[in-house]
């Protein structure tokens, strides 16, 4: 019996992975990404959250996002071959670019961080 | 140096601070028990009954009186204190490199006035602050209960800021079913109502979300678990939520389940939750989480947990899925003092490259 359950988890998490489709058409909004991502894996209570601001930075609300970004966002030009995300601090502490990786206790997933690297791209509009 | 003291001190600040402790429900079927016939609070955790202190005398190698203070001093009887702290070192491997570890788990306190059934019932600990690690001491829970008799099956109410029962309760916060479907601080300014006895329990709250200190339940809605043994090895359960705050409308259900043979010394525990959450802008995602959890009672006072489970974001992206692997060894030194190893692998998007994060602990437990 205790040799299924390693196995149970193994088609589970296959299960899992077989899940969905690879097409990511998530708007790339700040409203959209600040509740959908943010504010579960940064905006925790132990975390960048209104009442713990750690580091000055709140991801619970939109109004915190979207002030973050100010410091955490280039916004200016780039030159061909560069992204605005390559030279955001946000998209670099996710990448692991500049220290310390974010989240701490693990990375989010890749299509998060796309389509926060395309909002940013796309001039990370309060929309 | 700086790549791994920052992390370092980031995790610290995290983790330094106050918290619910949780029961252990390895031990419910494994000893005919229940979660309130252990501890006063119905969800379990936090402090012992007169039943809850005689349990744990059981199995401790160096034994020891279960009792607050070990019995060295006896408060009177219509008050009941106690402690729990944890802390832990090691090492951590977020995902871009190993460093190590050490900082407090868990620092809180708990007082219970009662006067016949009626209790008040208070838990605090330390939490940081903004930038201030000393931060401020929060009673994160605080609540007026009514219960008839701790020790015997009945109705109980209470009121005030605690948290909505949902779900396994597992100590183990890290996993899949705690951390994306019971967080840490999500205590709830709520009305509870449940019914418990050896067969059975089931437990309603409404609550609203608070908004002095925040939580990490930001809604306002309504949470259930029921729970029914079939014979004594082995249960059954069903749990739901619904929880609608300024920006998404979350809808949980779940199932659970409890298994133990006797004769190989396993207890089997799992838990499955699928979450519907809707934006108020955006399109609607279905989360999946599960966690199972096989118990080997190597022999008194040592247990092995191996902690399975998984989460997918949103099951309609194929690569939003994490998968983790747990083990622990526990050991119960005292009635007071517990040791354990604490270990785990998690990986996003299993089979498909993606990074992979992981640690190994020792952890000390002193329950006063």
């Amino acid at each position: 019996m205790s040799r299924l359950v390693p196995l149970l988890f193994v088609a589970l998490a296959a299960a899992l992975g077989a899940c969905g489709v690879d097409a990511d058409t998530r708007p790339h909004t700040a409203t959209y990404i600040q509740q959908a991502i943010l504010e579960p894996s940064c905006g925790r209570e132990t975390c960048h959250s209104t009442a713990l601001k750690i580091a000055g930075f709140a991801f619970d609300t939109r109004d915190g996002f979207l002030e973050a970004a100010t410091e955490l966002v280039y916004t200016g030009t780039v030159p061909v071959g560069e992204s605005k995300a390559d030279r955001s601090k946000l998209h670099q502490v996710l990448v692991g670019e500049q220290d310390p990786q974010m989240p701490p206790d693990g990375p989010l997933t890749a299509d998060d961080i796309d389509l926060i690297a395309a909002w940013i791209n796309d001039g990370a509009q309060a929309n | 140096m700086r790549k791994l003291l920052l992390p370092l001190i980031v995790i610290g600040l995290a983790l330094a601070t106050a918290r619910t402790a949780h029961a252990y429900p390895q031990y419910q079927l494994t000893k005919g028990q229940t979660c309130a016939s252990c501890h006063v609070s119905p969800a379990g955790g936090g402090l012992l009954t007169g039943n809850g202190q005689v349990v744990a005398e059981d199995d401790p190698t160096f034994g020891g009186d279960g009792s607050f203070l070990s019995g060295k001093w006896t408060p009177p009887d219509w008050l009941q204190l106690g402690a729990d702290a944890r802390l832990a070192l090691g090492v951590t491997d977020p995902g871009y490199g190993i460093g190590p570890a050490i900082f407090p788990m868990q620092a809180d306190l708990y007082a219970r006035a009662q006067h016949k059934g009626l209790s008040l019932n208070l838990a605090g600990g330390f939490r940081a602050l903004g930038d201030n690690p000393a931060g401020i001491f929060q009673l994160h829970e605080h609540y007026v209960m009514w219960r008839k008799d701790d020790d015997k099956d009945g109705f109980y109410v209470r009121a005030g800021h605690f948290r909505p029962i949902i779900g396994l309760r597992l100590a183990e916060h890290a996993e899949a079913v705690r951390q994306y479907v019971n967080p840490l601080y999500n205590e709830s300014y709520g009305l509870g109502v449940g019914w418990l006895s050896g067969k059975a329990e089931v437990h309603a709250t409404a609550f609203v979300h608070d908004p002095i200190f925040g939580s990490a339940e930001d809604g306002d809605g309504a949470a259930f678990y029921g729970e029914v043994r079939a014979g004594a090895k082995a249960a059954i359960g069903a749990t739901g939520k619904y929880a609608k705050s300024s920006d998404d409308t979350r809808t949980l259900g779940g199932l659970t389940g409890k298994l133990w043979l006797e004769g190989a010394k396993l207890l089997f525990q799992g838990e499955v939750d699928l979450t519907h959450q809707k934006f108020d802008v955006g399109p609607s995602r279905n989360q999946l989480a599960f966690d199972v959890m096989t118990s080997y009672f190597l022999k008194p006072a040592w247990r092995v947990d191996l902690i399975t489970g998984a989460f997918q974001e949103d099951l309609h992206l194929a690569k939003s899925d994490r998968e983790s692997v747990s083990v622990n060894v526990s050991w119960s030194a005292t009635a007071h003092i517990e040791v354990g190893f604490l270990s785990r692998v998690q990986t996003i998007g299993f089979g498909d490259g993606g990074q992979t994060s992981s640690w190994a602990l020792l952890m000390g437990h002193y329950r006063m």
